[in-house]
């Protein structure tokens, strides 16, 4: 038990979390065309505009259609329809927490490849100062609360019809995803009304943003993502849960560097053993980064699955050492 | 005497009316009136929604082309059959839907409804045999949509003589809208069989027609034209446009029935559906690929000049050796 335990806290997380992205990636991409339907209530971004290749539907394109229902469906019985869609959402969430941002979502996996390229190029990355952290960190409740607000005010009819998707209208993924089966319709300006013009040009300079923006920084469209903050709001009963041992943590930082979300308190925070925030995309490098001891460790219903020690610490970075001299 | 009652009481009167067999017969998913706007669309059919079940409202229209024919006030002759998504059939009685004669009836499953009124005349020695079909589709997004692949396929009937099939189109599934620009094809039946060489026509909802033989396999195309020019604030995407498909074929069988005698036998049958304005009308790529390069080159060259500005160049300090 203490090898296999052992085998996994030395895991290269690089090469593991790699060939899961790609997994799920094909999965979710690709999917249809094996007959995978893993539903609408999917809580990451398998966009449900890939007709013909996805293997499920983000949650969001649903809810968004659901609110904007007629008030007197909406709070009738159409409501249970409603409730049920968002239970099945939670139940997918509680398995992986915010894992299906860090593994699964084939948006974020398309914004590790353009770092990966970068990194190829020799090109260096952004951060954010800390007040621009804290400023652009509250970007993704209020597209949640847009995202809300908007289609029940159209269920109300005081908003126009043809903004029934708002979020889905600016989100990259519309546009990029349906890319990768070869559907390029949604990369258009939709001149049909006022309203459809603005967001799908809003829509276009967004994806012209979410390019260069994920280029130069880690994660770029992460901090502005609705489902994370809607992630965040039910992730205190999920099951896999990023943990903090204080009193082994000698504050070295290293957990703060590799963070592709800049979280600062996975670093500083050494009072609360919950330590995962509404930014963080549970990709574990902070625990494979970790050089302390039991400092970091993943669980999973309680039960540690991942953990931080000196022997996988020394493993991982001896490793990279090997990898950065090794002869192209 | 009420409004109500006179009305009742003429609708009652006009089901003695003799068929309107010289016409076709169709069947509309348009409202015969507008003040009759409180049901609910779905897919742009009049649907009501009764504890939770959809039921279909359809109304019977005489005349060519939907610009020029009339809703009916009173009942027809005739037996109106309904094949359920499971293939199940039914009989079914019209009567009078919001003022004008029609059909209600409930759609529980999802998928595609079919409806045949059948109707027979004799004129003038030829006994002509109307059949009036709609396929009407029940879907609702919150049932999911992993049970649509099975329920695509079109259904024949072996009740009826002439039958005009839709045929689906690639990929279709029931979030497909045949739009301008689009090719509509249909197979035309003769008890049972492909019917080579048929009279096809389409009616638009602005009155252009075509008309196209069957070939071979019993198959009449049409492209969909564009016939929707609102000033550009009045535009919709969802416009929907009844058109009406009609097929005929003639036979020499001869006989009598009730109504007399006959030489020549002509069947008319008829399909409705509708169309909408192309997915791809008013949808520019030049535009749309336009902002998102200038977005990414823009925030590029930002973020280059951005990190030229900060760096700090190296100079050297000198100092007076004098002092």
């Amino acid at each position: 038990m203490k090898k296999i335990r052992d085998a996994i806290n030395g895991v290269d997380l690089r090469r593991f979390r790699f060939l899961l992205q790609l997994f799920f990636f094909v999965l979710l991409v690709y999917g249809g065309y094996f007959a995978v339907n893993l539903g609408q209530s999917l809580p990451t971004f398998a966009c449900g505009f890939n007709d013909a290749g996805r293997g499920g539907i983000c949650y969001l394109l649903p809810l968004q259609h659901q609110l904007a229902m007629s008030w007197s469906m909406l709070f009738g019985w159409a409501g249970l329809m409603v409730l049920q869609g968002f239970l099945f959402f939670a139940l997918w969430f509680f398995v992986l927490n915010k894992g299906w941002c860090g593994y699964v979502c084939p948006l974020g996996t398309i914004q590790d490849w353009i770092t990966s390229l970068r990194t190829r190029l020799g090109v260096r990355y952004s951060r954010y100062t800390e007040g621009q952290f804290r400023r652009l960190s509250l970007i993704k409740y209020l597209l949640l609360a847009l995202m809300i607000l908007i289609p029940l005010g159209i269920g109300g009819a005081l908003l126009p019809h043809d903004m029934g998707t708002p979020f889905c209208d600016i989100c990259p993924g519309r546009m990029v995803i349906p890319m990768f089966t070869g559907d390029f319709s949604q990369l258009t300006i939709d001149f049909s009304t006022k309203t459809t013009m603005v967001m799908t040009a809003l829509g276009m300079l967004v994806t012209g943003l979410f390019f260069a923006g994920a280029f130069f920084k880690k994660r770029f469209f992460c901090f502005f993502c609705p489902m994370s903050a809607l992630h965040y709001l039910l992730s205190k009963p999920a099951l896999l849960k990023l943990k903090k041992d204080g009193a082994k943590c000698t504050r070295c930082g290293d957990c703060y560097r590799v963070c592709d979300m800049e979280i600062r308190e996975i670093a500083d925070e050494v009072k609360e053993p919950r330590i995962m925030q509404d930014d963080c995309i549970m990709c574990l490098k902070c625990v494979a980064h970790c050089p302390e001891q039991g400092a970091l460790k993943a669980t999973f219903a309680g039960i540690p699955i991942f953990e931080s020690t000196e022997q996988g610490f020394i493993k991982r970075m001896t490793k990279g050492h090997q990898d950065e001299h090794k002869p192209q | 005497m009420t409004n109500r009652t006179l009305l009742i009481l003429l609708f009652s009167m006009s089901i003695m009316r003799p068929s309107f067999a010289a016409d076709p017969l169709w069947w509309s998913e348009t409202m015969p009136h507008a003040e009759h706007g409180s049901s609910q669309h779905s897919h742009g059919g009049p649907v009501e929604i009764r504890r939770g079940v959809y039921h279909k409202n359809l109304w019977l229209r005489s005349g060519a082309g939907p610009i020029d024919a009339r809703y009916l006030d009173g009942a027809i002759s005739g037996r109106i059959v309904l094949i359920d998504v499971r293939g199940e059939t039914k009989e079914l009685s019209g009567g009078n839907v919001h003022g004008s004669f029609g059909v209600n009836f409930a759609m529980p499953d999802e998928g595609f409804y079919n409806l045949h009124l059948i109707n027979e005349s004799i004129s003038d020695g030829i006994r002509q045999i109307n059949i009036a079909k709609s396929e009407p589709l029940k879907h609702s997004c919150r049932e999911g949509h992993d049970h649509v692949r099975p329920l695509m396929a079109p259904k024949q009937s072996d009740q009826v003589p002439l039958e005009i099939v839709r045929q689906r189109m690639a990929e279709e599934n029931f979030h497909s809208l045949l739009g301008y620009g689009d090719t509509a094809s249909f197979l035309v039946l003769y008890q049972g069989a492909p019917l080579a060489g048929a009279e096809v026509t389409l009616h638009t909802a602005r009155g252009w027609r075509n008309s196209v033989r069957t070939d071979a396999q019993g198959i009449a195309s049409f492209m969909m034209i564009r016939d929707y020019y609102p000033p550009w604030h009045e535009f919709e995407r969802r416009h929907r446009q009844d058109y009406v498909v009609h097929a005929s074929h003639t036979t020499d069988d001869a006989g009598s029935t009730d109504g007399g005698s006959y030489t020549r036998t002509r069947y008319l049958a008829t399909l409705n559906g509708s169309y909408y304005p192309s997915t791809r009308d008013y949808r520019s790529y030049t535009y749309g690929l336009l902002l998102g390069v200038f977005a990414l080159t823009f925030t590029g060259v930002a973020v280059y000049f951005y990190r030229r500005r900060r760096q700090k160049r190296f100079h050297e300090v000198r100092f007076d050796e004098k002092n």
